[in-house]
């Protein structure tokens, strides 16, 4: 047995080791009485965030559904003593598990937190919108940039160390790359190769340029394989030659 | 883009809706002449049989009353006359006098259109000035809510009402020229379309057309189509499909990939986060778009 690696905060986000954790714009807003845009590390003392942390960072879905389960848009129950509940829900495609609602419970009371979260299921307003997207993405693609030039150099100088062997790591904190240095008399040649899936070309330019920051596009070679093997479907290989 | 988020909507529209925007040249405007002859030869009346969307940018000209009138109303009736076809039209104005005027010249003469107050502002956020009941503008609320596509018991159950009385009200909306009917067969209902909410979607269109660079360098249109292209292709098709449309996009867009990676380069030397994930995020606005419209499907 071992533990799972420990969460982060990082700007809105709680990064757990396969997704992580938010908290909707409308949830910090009208729920919580934060600023829409705070940090998740600012709103963790709440109880409601602890919850959400301790309970749904190694699994997404809780036990007890809010009203009936409904495939992929089901919403699940989150609580916190007797007092504290939320609602909570895990967008598996793109990889994030949002707070959606929260209030007191009051069984029986109008204000309770059940008819509350029902009424906004109704309504559809419990699921996040395009601003909580936006701001998801661009904290992923911060944290991508924040990383990504070390760990491409740290991967490369593994490499430089293992002549001829590929090294396979992650960069940026989601790309898994591989990266293999081969030297022919006095040329050192750089072949990097990862998964053209899910990218945007902008991740191309980003993943290339951090390896060689002072080349550019153009010096790049697109292959169809690596030296030691066939490229994987949806993988591409990139090389690089320098004196 | 290679990934999934940019592609292209579906819709119930046979063909995405046209986007026709027009913003007169920034200039003094006592003359009506000049508007009407700029409108006319700007919107020639011709019904092309397809949805689309006229956006008249009003920033940066200076319009008498007269001239304003000149150049929205004619334009507003031959819309509600059917004359060009399923057409919406949106009035940008930043101006809050001219909003309050365009506001009172919809109301006298019963025309339906739209205002934004921001060329940034998304369409589907543009508000519908006219002779809307507050039930009307509550309804289309509704309608964008749900996507901006709807069929009248999505209605029903977005507001919490008997399938009749959904029916009649999404049937104001179209009868007032705010919605688009499209006649279905009886079993998957007829869709009412909210052109705005469908001319973002599948033209990815801003009100004011690519003149605004969210970064600091811009994305010429036809990278942007060739990113659509593979994006369309990427889960339909094999790998190597995939590779193939990779590579032509590459070495069509060489140069712009090559300056792109020098802007880069330089960034990351100088450790200059902050634009590095502004270049990162260049397209989270449509990733983010596509995300949230895959719930309310």
């Amino acid at each position: 047995m071992h533990s799972p690696p420990p969460s982060q905060h990082h700007r809105g986000s709680c990064v757990c080791e396969h997704y992580e954790l938010r908290i909707t714009q409308r949830c910090l807003s009208s729920d919580l009485n934060l600023e829409p845009t705070t940090d998740f590390s600012a709103a963790a003392a709440h109880p409601i965030v602890h919850a959400l942390e301790s309970q749904r960072s190694t699994n997404p879905r809780g036990s007890k559904t809010v009203g009936p389960a409904a495939g992929e848009h089901t919403i699940y129950r989150l609580g916190h003593g007797n007092d504290h509940r939320g609602a909570t829900w895990f967008d598996e495609s793109n990889g994030v598990l949002w707070l959606c609602a929260y209030r007191l419970h009051r069984s029986g009371e109008a204000d309770d937190a059940f008819p509350y979260f029902h009424e906004l299921i109704q309504s559809g307003n419990i699921w996040p919108i395009e601003n909580d997207y936006e701001a998801l993405f661009s904290d992923r693609d911060r944290r991508f940039v924040e990383t990504l030039p070390q760990d491409a150099q740290v991967l490369l100088a593994r490499a430089r160390s293992n002549l001829g062997m590929e090294q396979t790591g992650v960069i940026g904190g989601e790309e898994t790359t591989g990266v293999l240095v081969e030297v022919v008399e006095t040329l050192e040649e750089t072949y990097v190769v990862f998964s053209l899936a899910q990218k945007d070309y902008t991740r191309i330019v980003l993943i290339l340029e951090a390896f060689y920051p002072d080349h550019s596009f153009n010096d790049w070679e697109l292959l169809t394989a690596l030296p030691t093997r066939t490229l994987r479907p949806n993988e591409v290989c990139y090389r690089i030659l320098h004196g | 883009m290679l990934c999934m988020e940019t592609m292209v909507q579906t819709t119930v529209l046979d063909h995405p809706v046209i986007p026709r925007p027009w913003r007169p040249p920034t200039a003094v405007y006592p003359n009506r002449h000049e508007i009407a002859h700029n409108r006319n030869e700007s919107f020639p009346p011709t019904a092309s049989g397809r949805e689309q969307v006229f956006l008249i940018n009003l920033d940066g000209g200076f319009f008498s009353p007269g001239s304003l009138v000149e150049m929205i109303l004619p334009l507003a009736q031959a819309i509600r006359a059917g004359v060009y076809g399923p057409t919406a039209l949106v009035v940008i104005t930043s101006d809050d006098s001219t909003i309050e005027f365009l506001e009172a010249v919809a109301t006298r003469h019963d025309l339906c259109f739209f205002i934004s107050t921001s060329t940034n502002q998304p369409l589907s956020e543009a508000r519908p000035v006219g002779t809307l009941t507050a039930m009307d503008a509550e309804t289309l609320a509704l309608v964008r809510q749900g996507g901006g596509e709807v069929t009248s018991s999505r209605v029903a159950i977005l507001a919490g009402i008997e399938p009749n009385a959904a029916v009649n009200r999404v049937s104001s909306l179209v009868r007032k020229g705010y919605l688009h009917r499209v006649n279905r067969p009886r079993s998957e209902g007829d869709a009412f379309v909210d052109l705005l909410s469908a001319a973002e979607r599948t033209s990815n269109l801003k009100p004011s057309g690519p003149t605004t660079p969210e970064v600091e360098f811009d994305i010429p249109e036809d990278v942007r189509q060739g990113v659509l292209q593979i994006a369309a292709m990427q889960g339909s098709q094999p790998a190597e499909v995939l590779m193939r449309a990779w590579r032509e996009f590459m070495n069509r867009q060489r140069e712009f990939l090559e300056k792109d990676s020098k802007e880069v380069g330089r960034m990351i030397r100088e450790g200059d986060t902050d634009n590095l994930a502004k270049y990162a995020s260049r397209h989270a606005r449509e990733r983010a778009k596509e995300a949230s419209s895959r719930i309310r499907r």
